[in-house]
């Protein structure tokens, strides 16, 4: 695994109006890892991806990417820099096609003359897309659902691909499918960073993770390591 | 109106010139749709438009649909400059704030047009202002004609851009989830910027054929606002097609009030529709 | 015991102002000071309505002129039927705060935006009915509109008129003051921070939204139908002309929206201006909307918003955030 750090976030604290979501929270990501962030509902995930990708910033600490620091920067911004995020609740263009909705996906100046080359690869990843290409991307079903947004995140060429919540309300058989995808990505070159509410799954596909609770990172390492321990049960269930 | 021919005259002028209605509310519709704020001035722009060109005829000579070469690039321009100066800094604060400054940039314009061009009504005169043509027994002018016709060529222009284009398809993708759109690397202020260039670049349009169909005052705008966005509603916002026969509709109710009401009519028709299709259904009758 | 004195020096104050300002007429001053502070009542009226309206309730209502010219006419037109106009004046304002409800059930379906124009609509509707409806013959002024003169107002002094004014605007301060301190305040209150979470928890949004429509009408209703005794005749084009909505919505802008005493001060400065720009009719709207966009742009808080600042950071800081914030938007408009 090559060492050099692709995603460092150093102690960043994050407010919400006057409400602090975030304290001091630090991470790494490795570029050609699959890194886990788990944690119960309302403990600051989604906070902290919408702070990487720049839809909220930190108030204090910042936030680095291939050693640029990006914690000012605003979302359309880093998207051209290389990180995507594929937001929770299947955030998608209800009334474009599926096709419409994979090439807006590489908008940014960076991703546009690769435009066609990545269609055929996420076409490739994900076949049922390609069949439905011209439908209204509301007439999916939830997996395809899921399916397109992964492939339109995948879509801006990106370094590091963020997902949030992609489980969420799918069929364990689905959700296994998209694993498997998800390492074919990886073994592409693409670094990946996934937050989940379904811990187990989460950690046994993941190479490290963190636990995240109550906007503080609590533990964090190898995730079969992590896996094996009993606090994580403790706090996932929050007993 | 004793007999169903005599209607129709009324009708086919009124679809006709209800073209003009889906050329005015598709501006509004682009700046609604991304910014989700009515821009309360469009119909005073409008009617800038048409006094431009009235300027450009009666000055200049310059034919005013011929004229659209040079205004459309200008209005684009100056939408622009709107757009970065005034209604996105209130739009940052609030839409209530876009509102009132909306408002007020309407009642500028509109005093400024007075001071230009007195509170007289006026209108574009041309080679082809009082040409009609005959369809069996029915007598058209020639300029409800144009009107249709503009509206057809601007829908198809307005649809392949944002079939076609990724500016196109950003505008299209922030109007459904702005969110979303910027994580795709869109930048709103962007956006916004190229749909407010565009929806004047369109009241320019609408102003020239407004101001070969109608005699306008510069207190004329706000009747086309409150129609166009009556299209808008009753169209579904969005939906090309939605406008299109929306704003047909509006002609064609517009005519009919006309004939049924005489000149006051006119306009109350098609206002009580619009009150009336907001009660209903505030989302439009088509709309999502 | 000395705070509570304290506290009646500002009551003492007020209550001082309005004596002074209800025995103006008597004393020998000339009467265009009269008229100016006529003028005042009346607008700070509509700028209170509006305030309650846009500034506490969420409701960008655009429709201030359908009041006052609704009432303006009924007071009009009762005076034809041999109706004194000091009932019409009340007729008129119960007949503003009908029509508001008439037109909740449609308007508060709507949201937002859909709610501005709706109400947008209205007065053009109205304007064009009253061109073509002649509820009593006779009348006609010049122009061909639906004019009428107001009968019935002989005898009746500029003094008497400005009393009418004074007691309308200074109910319309005691009503918002009232409201803002009663549980419909807090209930409003809870709605403009949050439409969705006040009505979870219990508030009707709906009927507080109805009851501030509805007084805001009377109101509105009640001094345009002062302004109309005051003019002597009534058309169309100008009692339902877009002016109202300008004059009070800039009133309340400039003074500070959603601020208790910002109409009271915003007033002021739309009186003078009013009075400055008739000299100058025909640019009057052209600097009224200028002023309003740049009040709206760099002081949205308004002048009243701009002292509380003042007050509570001490001035110089806050002319220093100020200024500051002037700056950065010059040097650098395209970022934040």
């Amino acid at each position: 695994m090559p060492e050099d750090v692709l995603l460092n976030v150093k102690d960043i604290d994050v407010f919400y109006g006057t409400l602090q979501i975030l304290w001091n929270v630090s991470l790494e990501v490795l570029t050609g890892e699959l890194v886990a962030i788990a944690g119960a509902n309302g403990a600051g995930k989604s906070t902290l991806l919408k702070t990487i990708a720049g839809m909220m910033h930190p108030t204090t600490g910042n936030i680095e990417f291939l050693g640029e620091d990006i914690s000012r920067k605003n979302a359309y911004n880093i998207v051209t820099m290389g990180i995507s995020l594929v937001p929770e609740g299947r955030g998608l263009f209800p009334e474009m096609t599926v096709s419409e909705n994979l090439m807006i996906g590489s908008y940014n100046r960076n991703a546009r003359a690769l435009s066609k080359e990545q269609l055929c690869r996420v076409y490739d990843l994900f076949p049922i897309l390609k069949e439905r290409k011209n439908q209204m991307a509301k007439t999916l079903s939830g997996g395809e659902q899921q399916m397109l947004v992964i492939g339109r995140g995948l879509m801006s060429n990106p370094k590091l691909l963020i997902i949030d919540e992609m489980s969420l309300g799918l069929s364990p058989l689905i959700v296994n499918n998209l694993f498997q995808v998800l390492h074919e990505i990886k073994e592409a070159g693409v670094t990946l960073l996934l937050v989940e509410q379904n811990v187990w799954k989460t950690l046994h596909e993941a190479d490290r993770a963190y636990v995240i609770e109550t906007g503080r990172i609590v533990m964090s390492g190898d995730a079969l390591k992590l896996c094996e321990e009993v606090e994580i049960r403790n706090a996932y269930f929050g007993v | 109106m004793d007999s169903l021919a005599d209607l129709a005259t009324p009708i086919t002028m009124g679809i006709l010139y209800g073209g003009l209605y889906v050329v005015i509310a598709l501006g509004l519709s682009l700046v609604f749709g991304v910014m989700k704020v009515i821009n309360v001035a469009h119909g005073d722009m409008v009617v800038l438009g048409s006094y431009i060109a009235f300027v450009a005829s009666t000055s200049l000579g310059i034919d005013p649909i011929l004229w659209l070469v040079l205004g459309i690039p200008l209005f684009f321009i100056l939408g622009i400059v709107i757009q970065r100066f005034f209604l996105y800094r209130a739009f940052k604060m609030s839409a209530d704030a876009a509102l009132i400054i909306a408002f007020g940039l309407g009642l500028i314009i509109q005093n400024a047009e007075q001071l230009a061009w007195t509170p007289l009504s006026r209108s574009l005169q041309t080679s082809y202002s009082l040409k009609s043509f005959q369809i069996g027994e029915v007598y058209i002018p020639l300029v409800y004609l144009l009107d249709f016709i503009a509206a057809l060529i601007i829908i198809l222009i307005i649809h392949q851009f944002l079939k076609r284009t990724y500016l196109g398809q950003a505008i299209t993708a922030a109007s459904q989830d702005r969110q979303t759109a910027e994580l795709m690397g869109i930048n709103p202020a962007r956006v916004y910027q190229i749909a407010f260039g565009i929806s004047m670049a369109l009241a320019a349009v609408g102003g020239v054929f407004l101001g070969l169909t109608f005699p306008f005052t510069p207190t004329s705008g706000v009747s086309f606002l409150i129609i166009a966005f009556g299209v808008i509603i009753l169209g579904g916002l969005g939906s090309m097609t939605g406008t299109f026969i929306g704003g047909l509709i509006f002609g064609l109710s517009q005519s009919l009030g006309g004939t049924f009401l005489g000149p006051t009519g006119q306009l109350l028709v098609p206002f009580v529709m619009v009150i009336v299709i907001l009660t209903i259904r505030p989302q439009g009758l088509f709309g999502r | 015991m000395q705070r509570t004195l304290r506290g009646y020096i500002p009551m003492a104050l007020i209550g001082l102002t309005v004596l002074m300002l209800a025995l103006l007429p008597t004393i020998d001053i000339s009467q265009i000071w009269l008229l100016y502070i006529f003028h005042f009542f009346i607008f700070l009226t509509l700028a209170n309505g509006w305030n309650l309206l846009a500034g506490f309730s969420g409701l960008l209502a655009l429709c201030p002129a359908a009041f006052i010219g609704l009432a303006g006419y009924t007071m009009t037109i009762l005076t034809w039927l041999k109706i004194p106009f000091y009932v019409g004046i009340l007729a008129g304002g119960i007949v503003a705060a009908l029509f508001a409800i008439l037109i909740s059930r449609s308007v508060f379906r709507m949201r937002g935006i859909y709610f501005a124009i709706g109400t947008l609509v209205l007065p053009e509707i109205l304007r064009l009915l009253f061109l073509r409806w002649r509820p009593v013959g006779g009348g006609q002024l010049h122009g061909g509109g639906a004019g009428y003169m107001v009968k019935g107002l002989t005898g009746i002094t500029m003094q008497n008129t400005y009393w009418l004014g004074l007691a309308i605007g200074l109910a319309s301060v005691i009503i918002i003051a009232i409201i803002l301190r009663s549980k419909f305040g807090l209930g409003l209150a809870a709605i403009r921070d949050n439409d969705a979470s006040a009505s979870s928890s219990g508030i009707n949004v709906f009927r507080l939204k109805l009851y501030s429509f509805i007084i805001a009408g009377f109101v509105m209703g009640v001094a345009g139908a002062i302004f109309y005794t005051y003019q002597g005749f009534i058309e169309p084009t100008s009692a339902f002309n877009i002016k109202w909505l300008m004059t009070a919505m800039l009133a309340t802008v400039i003074g500070g929206k959603g601020l208790e005493e910002g109409p009271l001060v915003g007033t002021i400065v739309v009186v003078i201006l009013h009075f400055q720009l008739s000299r100058y009719a025909n640019i009057s709207l052209l600097i009224q909307g200028i002023i309003l966009v740049i009040i709206m742009l760099a002081v949205p808080q308004g002048i009243t918003g701009l002292i509380r600042d003042f007050r509570k950071e001490g001035g110089l800081r806050a002319l220093r955030r100020l200024t500051q914030k002037r700056i950065k938007l010059i040097t650098n408009p395209r970022k934040d």
